[in-house]
């Protein structure tokens, strides 16, 4: 009995093992041709889009929405995938080390180069290991201080930190976020000296600025709209070029006379170094034509950002000024990690 | 008056048929996941967001709920039946639940906790309802120093937490805030003890190592002491417990609901302790406490409603201030904003069906839980009579898989591999892994707050006495100690230790 089994269990295996080698046969002949043919057939299978957070994060949801709609347009699953850790480095050096074609993407935000900008150490170049596809939009951050501060615009906030240095300090998200970077700037351009108080993320840093622990946090937008709205907290101003359509009556950090303060948080989606040209512009295509559907033009609008619609190198360009500002700040404040 | 009417809006949104519905999918999930070590309600949520865009956001949100407290319940099956933890505030159950199971009462078991579970979600959703936006003001006294404070009160319960000699005790305490150091520090951003392995930035996540030391090192040890029969099972008796049973259990589930919704409110950790601290509270407390880790029913009735109370609870500082108190709920806030309402303060009065709906589906979700898994708890303990050898590869692999879930990584298996390593040299020793979860869970936390009290009170340490919470939590933490070293407290743990051996 159990001899006829086993024999018959070699045979199978036997079958498996050539119809494996022809696969893999395949599978060479068809690398071969490789390349144009391929990039233009793409996609043929399900593309995964890398968001280098966890799952849950405000990030994270844009992501999986514009997934939904990108897998609509495209006509392949786009699956969204997690790999958070390591401030985004963990999920950005598995997509830096995919193969370029096209079905392994990474989400990225103002975070991949901030965190770049302070970390030496990283297992990748965020210019040379990626290459950018599109921008999706980009917000200001907003200036908030608990509501019992007795300041009320920046120029208030500007003497008093002078005057009482030990008065305040400035939460974040923790260190090399952009709320860190913006606070550092802010010091730097305002000559103040808030102290840098970091946290896991920004949901505890609000906790600690409502119960007035901290007394000032540069947020981004979403994250401390409702206490805004609901007067729970003060908002100072915003730090774009222009004033938010979102708050028209709150000027921005550079009208209030600090000269050269202009902070944005963006999003945007990367491959991997040397995707293929095609592949990039009909990627770019497809994400713009995205950007501009409602209803996700009406949540970032919602969130007090602008919709991007641009070209690839667009966003490279964006990526190497950003690096460039804030790996310069980095080294004038020595905020760099060891 | 003005509270009944808003109860009436709240039952009328949470009967009507399609969000009794949405309740029923959302905790049969939820079981589900909660079953299956290691998967979370993180992941599953993710990953069911996209189909709740189309919901309206009420319906969205009270499966989202469902999926998330149904986790909880089901997360105490596995603890018991195979002492494998799947989450932090199922590790306590694993400490009398499992020893019940053993002794043929894992029926008395599951049904206790689903019990315990029910009282408690019923009593802190009513807390929810009644006092939400009150508590969350209390909850903002909770400043780094009070945190600081309260997870040294913690690590002081730990020791009670333990049985067996006190300096072994010791050991496991400071060995879990040793691997607790591993990772990116949280206030300089410099990486520790990761050894160039990026995985290891954000340090070992918990449920690599409560599954890892529990549940795979009981599988080796069963494996060792009576090869492929396995687990040693006493003969199953009865399934539901007894009237004695119920009179056991019923002062422990009230503590363990009212520490629980005390702890659930403070958004920095404090669910996390309620299942903890009631243990040991309870354990304190028993005039039988030699019992404890050997199948008390006390042991399970008031953590397993602690950490219910305390999930219900947890919903105060999102619904009120729109802040997430864990990555649940940072979830069902990205929920929220993708249908267009963003969580707030005014979210109570703006969003009035929205609360109260979801308020009044916690209790039906409650119910339902009990209704589905007192049934149930017969099926589950005739999982018990498995054959060993087919039961424990099962187990095994759905470990793993669960665990490589959590982050979309392999190196987390092998982790969890080395941690069953540790956890079987562990039992060898005789050394219990529970004071070393603790440890484990509270030192990152005591090390963060204690650094940003520093940061804030820019180096003065009497910031911790001045402040009079902390100093409160403080003084109960000394009297703790002093309990402990004091030599007829002593004298008594010893007697309790030569009786184990």
């Amino acid at each position: 009995m159990i001899d006829i089994r086993r024999s018959r269990s070699d045979r199978t295996f036997g079958t498996l093992a050539r119809r494996i080698g022809a696969t893999l046969l395949g599978a060479t002949l068809m690398a071969a041709t490789y390349g144009e043919a391929e990039a233009q057939n793409y996609p043929q299978r399900a593309i995964t889009i890398v968001v280098p957070f966890a799952a849950g994060g405000g990030t994270d949801s844009i992501a999986r929405e514009v997934a939904a709609h990108l897998q609509t347009s495209l006509g392949q699953p786009v699956v969204v995938e997690n790999a958070g850790g390591g401030g985004g480095s963990i999920g950005s050096s598995r997509v830096a080390n995919a193969d370029p074609d096209g079905y392994t993407l990474l989400f990225v935000t103002s975070t991949f180069v901030t965190h770049a900008a302070v970390e030496s150490g990283l297992p990748y170049d965020v210019v040379k290991s990626f290459t950018p596809i599109a921008q999706l939009g980009r917000g200001p951050l907003i200036v908030v201080t608990n509501k019992d501060v007795p300041v009320g615009s920046i120029g208030e906030l500007v003497s008093k930190a002078k005057a009482d240095p030990e008065a305040f300090n400035y939460a974040s998200a923790g260190p090399g976020s952009i709320n860190h970077l913006s606070g550092a700037l802010f010091n730097q351009l305002a000559g103040t000296t808030m102290t840098h108080v970091p946290y896991k993320g920004s949901g505890p840093a609000t906790f600690d600025l409502l119960s007035g622990a901290v007394q000032v946090f540069f947020a981004t937008t979403p994250t401390m709209l409702g206490q805004v709205k609901a007067k729970e907290v003060k908002l100072l101003a915003t730090t774009g070029a222009e004033r938010s359509p979102l708050f028209p009556d709150t000027p921005t950090v550079k009208e209030a006379g600090i000269e050269g303060f202009e902070v944005y948080t963006w999003w945007g989606i990367v491959g991997p170094s040397n995707l293929p040209r095609p592949i990039v512009e009909q990627l770019n295509k497809a994400i713009n034509d995205v950007v501009a559907l409602d209803s996700v033009r009406g949540r970032l609008i919602g969130e007090g950002a602008e919709i991007v619609r641009g070209t690839p190198d667009q966003l490279a360009q964006t990526i190497s000024s950003e690096l460039t500002h804030w790996r310069k700040l980095v080294a004038d404040a020595g905020i760099a990690k060891k | 008056m003005e509270f009944l009417d808003h109860l009436q809006l709240g039952i009328e949104t949470a009967f009507s048929l399609s969000n009794l519905f949405y309740c029923l999918v959302g905790v049969v999930l939820g079981t589900l996941i909660g079953v299956l070590p290691g998967l979370g309600p993180v992941p599953t949520i993710a990953m069911l967001l996209p189909l709740t865009f189309g919901l309206p956001p009420v319906s969205a949100l009270i499966m989202l709920s469902g999926i998330y407290y149904g986790a909880q319940y089901g997360g105490s099956t596995t603890s018991i039946l195979l002492n494998l933890p799947g989450e932090s505030a199922s590790v306590v159950t694993v400490l009398d639940g499992y020893q019940m199971a053993r002794r043929g009462r894992a029926g008395v078991a599951l049904a206790t906790a689903a019990i315990g579970s029910f009282v408690a979600g019923t009593v802190a959703t009513l807390v929810l309802a009644m006092f939400a936006p009150p508590l969350a003001r209390v909850a903002l006294n909770f400043g780094p120093a009070e945190y600081f404070s309260l997870m040294v009160l913690g690590l002081i319960a730990s020791v009670i937490l333990a049985h067996g000699p006190l300096v072994r005790a010791l050991a496991m305490i400071v060995l879990g805030l040793l691997l607790g150091l591993i990772g990116t520090d949280v206030t300089s951003g410099t990486l520790r003890y990761t050894f160039g392995r990026a995985e290891m930035a954000d340090g070992i996540n918990f449920v690599i190592v409560a599954m890892g030391m529990f549940g795979l090192g009981e599988i080796m040890r069963n494996l060792e002491s009576s090869g492929a029969r396995g687990m040693v099972v006493e003969k199953i008796t009865r399934l539901m417990p007894t009237r004695e049973d119920f009179r056991r259990m019923a002062a422990p589930i009230l503590r363990g609901t009212v520490l629980g919704s005390a702890l659930g409110i403070l958004p920095g950790g404090g669910a996390m302790l309620s299942s903890f601290a009631s243990y040991s509270l309870e354990k304190k407390l028993s005039k039988h406490p030699d019992e404890f880790g050997r199948g008390a029913i006390e042991g399970v009735a008031a953590p397993e409603s602690a950490n219910n109370a305390g999930a219900q609870t947890s919903y105060i500082p999102m619904l009120t201030l729109g802040i997430p108190s864990n990555p649940v709920m940072a979830l069902m806030i990205g929920a929220l904003i993708i249908q267009g309402i963003q969580p707030g303060p005014g979210m109570i009065t703006e969003q009035a069906p929205l609360f109260w709906g979801i308020v009044v589906s916690m209790w039906i979700g409650n119910l339902l839980l009990l209704v589905l898994n007192l049934p149930m708890v017969g099926l589950w303990v005739r999982l018990l009579t498995i054959p060993y050898y087919m039961l424990f590869p099962v187990v095994l692999v759905i470990s793993a898989i669960g665990v490589y879930s959590l982050n979309n990584s392999a190196f987390d298996v092998y982790l969890m591999a080395a941690f069953c390593v540790l956890g079987y040299v562990f039992s060898r020793l005789r050394c219990e892994p529970a004071p070393l979860l603790l440890g484990f869970v509270l030192g990152p936390m005591m090390e963060e707050y204690l650094r940003r009290t520093m940061l804030l009170s820019r180096g003065d340490p009497l910031v911790l006495i001045t402040r009079p919470i902390s100093a409160a939590l403080l003084a109960v933490a000394t009297l703790g100690l002093l309990m402990v070293l004091l030599p007829a407290f002593r004298r008594k743990r010893e007697q309790i230790f030569v009786e184990d051996d």
